[in-house]
């Protein structure tokens, strides 16, 4: 199941989907990355490939244009859920976190 | 003048990526360069020495059938050009990166991703091909064993049928390395990446391969050896020569259609067909080559001589007539004058047997002239005696017989003395004794039998030259 799949997202995959709430082209996704996160997130060119192509599959992200043989992609409905999932996740560790030191 | 390319063997295991990684990155400080890997060497190009990073990645839907890189691909090298990766060569799945820049960022960020992508990788390729080497490996060993349990003495006495086994041993205890270290480390590493560790290193066992490398060729000199002492060179020369044709053959098919552009499924359903004709074309040349030197081998030895023989009911039948060295001979017993004898002798000597066949026959089939048949088994380890002995008084049980209650050849222990054995045997059918006697001293094991029912005499003198011999 896809969903399952993607029930809690690496940091790596939470920038991507980040990044794609605007429509961006593959290499970009990286660069854009690097500077968001002032290269503390490196996402490979592997990487990014096969989390490019598991969203796809999982419908997280769609190809909005195909020019030669860039591909751009943007977030979809289910991705800005996921993503939206997750930073609850995130919210409510910082939470607990602070609540118990 | 120095070579501007050099082409090297090497052992490495499809999924031994860190081996190889490790091995090209030093091939470069010494000043070669991968470029081309084949089924048979791998090519490296000249280059200034230079600390070169080399990176392995397998991606799944690449396929040694595609005419050029899919689009997926393309993109994926798209990516890694842009992080300054420029692609050296492609092995199957496997596609092998380098860079010359420090600090690049790896192709692999995501160790549970890579691990998945390699063992996706895996499971089209690597995994089920070496699967079918190990069946194709058990299949082969299971049938050279029911032969030899069905033909111990032929089997075990011929090195060439010895180095067969030898020889496809290696291959299942290969595969099967490959496949049980290949699972290990896929299941380790799963268990490492899911609480957030990296892959593990790859055990490669390259010294191990180079062990099994160096074992094959040794078996297949040895193969070739026996040939050659046997004087059937030519068909050990020729069995290789059928094996190396079908690999370039094929392989010569594959690569023609993939520059001529033709999609995968068309090239691998060609390839896959043009392997089995073409494994079907050579198997029946080597079949009538054997054949014919066979023919070739027994008309032109020395003591062989086509004769035409008519039998008592008159049919004419044409035999090839031996004159070969023989330690005991009917005329030793008789007073017979018979030109028409052939003397016919077969040594077969391997690492575990030695075992020798004697026959002197008469062609014409005349039921007044006496003949004799005999064996020399010389057992070369102890522990094979028994089992050796053992095929030997086995030999003529029928079990449907006794089951029955029917008269059944068996042999009966008698008197060795008579041999001046450690043990003898005769054969009796039902309560009647035959002609046919087995007697054993020390490791040597003597089967004979007569035309007629033999003396005292002659049976001590028959020992004496036979166990002596």
């Amino acid at each position: 199941m896809p969903r399952e799949k993607f029930h809690t997202l690496t940091e790596q995959m939470f920038y991507i989907l980040l990044v794609l709430r605007e429509e961006c082209y593959g290499m970009d996704i990286m660069m854009q990355i690097q500077l968001m996160t002032n290269e503390r997130v490196i996402v490979g060119p592997g990487t990014l490939y096969n989390l490019l192509e598991q969203f796809e599959q999982a419908q997280m992200i769609k190809e909005t244009k195909i020019e030669g043989r860039k591909r751009s992609y943007i977030i979809t409905a289910l991705g800005l859920e996921a993503l939206q999932r997750e930073y609850h996740r995130l919210n409510r560790m910082i939470y607990d976190y602070e609540s118990h030191t | 003048m120095k070579r501007d390319r050099k082409r090297r063997i090497e052992s490495f295991r499809f999924n031994d990526f860190e081996a190889i990684e490790a091995h090209l990155n030093k091939m470069a400080q010494k000043g070669w360069h991968i470029e081309k890997i084949t089924p048979f060497y791998w090519q490296y190009k000249r280059i200034d020495p230079v600390d070169r990073h080399y990176t392995i990645t397998y991606f799944a839907q690449a396929s040694d059938f595609s005419p050029y890189p899919s689009s997926n691909q393309e993109m994926f090298y798209d990516y890694c050009n842009e992080c300054g990766y420029q692609l050296a060569v492609t092995w199957a799945q496997m596609q092998i990166f380098y860079t010359d820049s420090e600090d690049a960022i790896p192709i692999e960020t995501d160790e549970a991703l890579k691990l998945n992508s390699i063992h996706h990788a895996m499971k089209k390729n690597f995994l089920p091909s070496t699967v079918v080497l190990i069946v194709l490996a058990i299949f082969q060993i299971l049938m050279q064993v029911s032969s030899i349990i069905r033909m111990p003495i032929m089997q075990l006495s011929n090195n060439v049928y010895l180095s067969v086994i030898f020889a496809w041993s290696i291959v299942g205890i290969s595969g099967g390395i490959s496949l049980v270290s290949y699972f290990k480390w896929w299941r380790d590493s799963k268990k490492a990446t899911s609480i957030g560790g990296t892959c593990l290193p790859t055990k490669g066992h390259r010294h191990l391969n180079l062990v099994l490398l160096l074992l094959s060729l040794g078996v297949l000199l040895w193969m070739l050896m026996t040939l050659y002492e046997d004087q059937l060179i030519w068909i050990g020369i020729a069995s290789v020569g059928q094996i190396t044709m079908v690999i370039f053959g094929v392989n010569f098919v594959k690569n023609k259609l993939k520059a001529a552009g033709v999609s995968r499924k068309t090239n691998m359903t060609v390839t896959v067909i043009s392997a089995i004709v073409l494994s079907f074309i050579m198997m029946g040349l080597l079949t009538t080559f054997v054949f014919k030197l066979v023919d070739y081998h027994r008309a032109h030895q020395s003591t062989a001589v086509e004769r035409t023989f008519s039998s008592p009911n008159g049919t004419k039948h044409t035999w090839y007539v031996h004159d070969d060295p023989m330690p005991l001979i009917v005329e030793q017993f008789k007073a017979i004058d018979f030109p028409d004898y052939s003397y016919e002798a077969q040594d077969n000597n391997s690492i575990l047997l030695r075992w020798r066949q004697y026959d002197q026959r008469d062609y014409t089939f005349n039921p007044d002239i006496p003949t004799m048949y005999y064996e020399i088994i010389d057992v070369k380890f102890d522990w094979l005696f028994d089992y050796c002995l053992n095929y030997y008084l086995q030999q003529y049980v029928d079990d449907y017989a006794v089951e029955e209650g029917f008269k059944t050849n068996r042999y009966r222990e008698i008197d060795a003395s008579l041999w001046q054995a450690d043990v003898a045997y005769q054969l009796y059918y039902g309560d009647e004794p035959s002609e046919t006697f087995l007697f054993c001293k020390g490791n040597r094991i003597v089967k004979i039998g007569y035309d007629w029912m033999p003396t005292e005499a002659e049976m001590t003198f028959s020992s004496e030259q036979l166990l002596n011999e």
